[in-house]
């Protein structure tokens, strides 16, 4: 919260981007795995490390990290594994930022 | 302030934004470097903010095409990094950028760089503003400077006197806009003409005045107050040195003095009377290919109150040339220091006694420049000259 000054309306509309954003860019990745497309995957790994940086959340960016980094080596190995901590990590954020807002607004 | 920032990642971008409007700047939100470019030449930016890798266009280049950009105002750039991106930071500060905030920014840090930003942004902003009057002035003075020496060519001889059997020449090259030689060529009564040239010490504006004020002081001929005719006749030359030495005392001029090579013809007898104060005495070539100089034979103008400046008096014969000089010429220096000198100057007219007296003039200009391989001299560079005729002709 310090982060945005404890703006609470301001945590909810990054929320509601966090939400609209991160599936997409889960998507982007899931398809580039899919494909075996490294640079695809490059990009939306690059950029949903940035948006979990926000959050501090570190689980999840550092997978998201990971992720970014053998796109760039060029080797997919254990990029679906990471795929599916990432998923994981972007849904327990969601209800974890959920929850706080919502204690909050009590 | 105006802020421009350059940010991919949309969380990223609002939250900097929305820390940077709290904070009362102007801010403007791009979602990649190439829109970032666009609004950056719409628009005036105090600060530029940028993550380094986006899409379309990344921080490298938008930073690059910013400082590329021929914008009066300088953008403070502030480039985006995650920590362990240290290579991204090294070529950031190459391409241009001021300064780095590594992500998510901290805000103390990111208020600290900002005012940092501001700063320079202020400095730069006067030192622009201050550059600016500073062009101006300097334009100023550059006009000022053109209109002086259109002024001061104006007071070199246009149309040479027609004499039956003087014939007349000169060249003149001020090394700045303004010189501080000066020559002419003053016809006198049915057959006699003065020509004198002068070189001020120094040059550029003091010297260019000083040479003005001269040339007024040797033009006076119909008057009792002219230096260059008296009741009886031409003044010597060494009584026309001797009354501007009283006149131009080096201490009401700043410290400035002159040379001056006088001389005053006699077409009829053929008598040449001169005085090279300070200056180098004139060339004389005469037809049977024997080329001689005369000798300096008094102080430079300005040094000396008591200054002695006698008149020499030189027999002429038709096919003979006179040719008068400023040091300009005779110090045209190569690399290594040889000066051009009297030797240069006499083989040149030695050399070209079969032209004219105008190609004379321009091989002695042109030799000075092959001596010193270069067009451009240090010193004004005048030359002035006659040659005898034959009656006949």
């Amino acid at each position: 919260m310090e982060h945005i000054d404890g703006d609470l309306e301001f945590l909810e509309e990054s929320i509601e981007i966090l939400q609209e954003d991160g599936p997409a860019l889960l998507a982007e990745i899931r398809a580039a795995i899919d494909a075996q497309d490294a640079e695809a995957l490059v990009r939306p790994a690059h950029t949903l490390k940035g948006m979990l940086a926000n959050f501090f959340a570190g689980t999840a960016k550092d997978a998201a990290a990971d992720l970014e980094r053998r796109a760039r080596e060029d080797r997919l190995d254990g990029a679906a594994e990471l795929l599916v901590e990432l998923d994981a990590g972007l849904a327990q954020l969601g209800d974890e930022l959920q929850a706080f807002v919502g204690a909050r607004r009590e | 302030m105006r802020i421009l920032i350059a940010e991919d990642e949309r969380i990223s971008r609002r939250t900097l934004q929305r820390t940077l409007e709290k904070w009362d700047h102007e801010v403007v939100a791009a979602e990649d470097g190439a829109l970032a470019w666009e609004a950056f030449q719409r628009g005036e930016f105090d600060i530029v903010v940028t993550d380094w890798d986006m899409p379309e266009m990344d921080g490298r280049d938008l930073v690059r095409r910013i400082r590329a950009s021929d914008r009066s105002r300088y953008a403070y750039i502030i480039m985006l990094t995650a920590r362990a991106e240290t290579l991204d930071l090294v070529s950031g500060m190459e391409a241009g950028a001021d300064d780095y905030l590594p992500k998510p920014f901290d805000r103390d840090e990111l208020r600290v760089r900002l005012t940092a930003g501001e700063r320079i942004v202020n400095l730069e902003r006067r030192l622009a503003e201050k550059n600016t009057k500073l062009h101006a002035a300097n334009e100023q003075l550059h006009r000022d400077l053109e209109a002086a020496a259109r002024i001061q060519q104006e007071l070199l001889p246009r149309a040479l006197p027609t004499m039956s059997r003087l014939r007349f020449a000169w060249r003149y090259l001020p090394c700045d806009e303004l010189g501080g030689d000066l020559l002419n060529v003053v016809p006198l009564g049915e057959s006699e003409a003065a020509v004198y040239l002068a070189d001020v010490s120094g040059h550029g504006v003091a010297a260019a005045l000083v040479s003005v004020s001269v040339h007024r002081s040797l033009s006076v001929r119909h008057d009792e107050s002219s230096l260059i005719v008296e009741s009886k006749g031409l003044t010597a030359p060494g009584r026309v040195a001797q009354r501007l030495n009283a006149l131009y005392p080096m201490e009401s001029n700043g410290g400035r003095f002159f040379t001056l090579a006088y001389a005053s013809i006699d077409e009829e007898s053929l008598t040449m009377r001169t005085c090279a104060a300070g200056h180098p005495g004139p060339v004389i070539a005469r037809r049977d290919e024997s080329i001689r100089s005369l000798e300096p034979n008094g102080m430079p103008i300005g040094i000396e109150p008591e200054g002695d400046y006698p008149t020499v008096t030189t027999q002429l014969a038709p096919g003979d040339r006179v040719i008068f000089y400023s040091d300009g010429l005779m110090e045209a220096m190569t690399a290594d220091h040889q000066i051009f000198g009297q030797e240069g100057i006499e083989a040149t007219v030695a050399r070209m006694l079969d032209h004219t007296l105008d190609e004379t003039l321009d091989a002695l200009i042109e030799a000075a420049i092959n001596w010193q391989g270069s067009d451009q001299f240090t010193d004004d560079l005048s030359i002035v000259a006659f040659e005898v005729v034959d009656g006949s002709s």
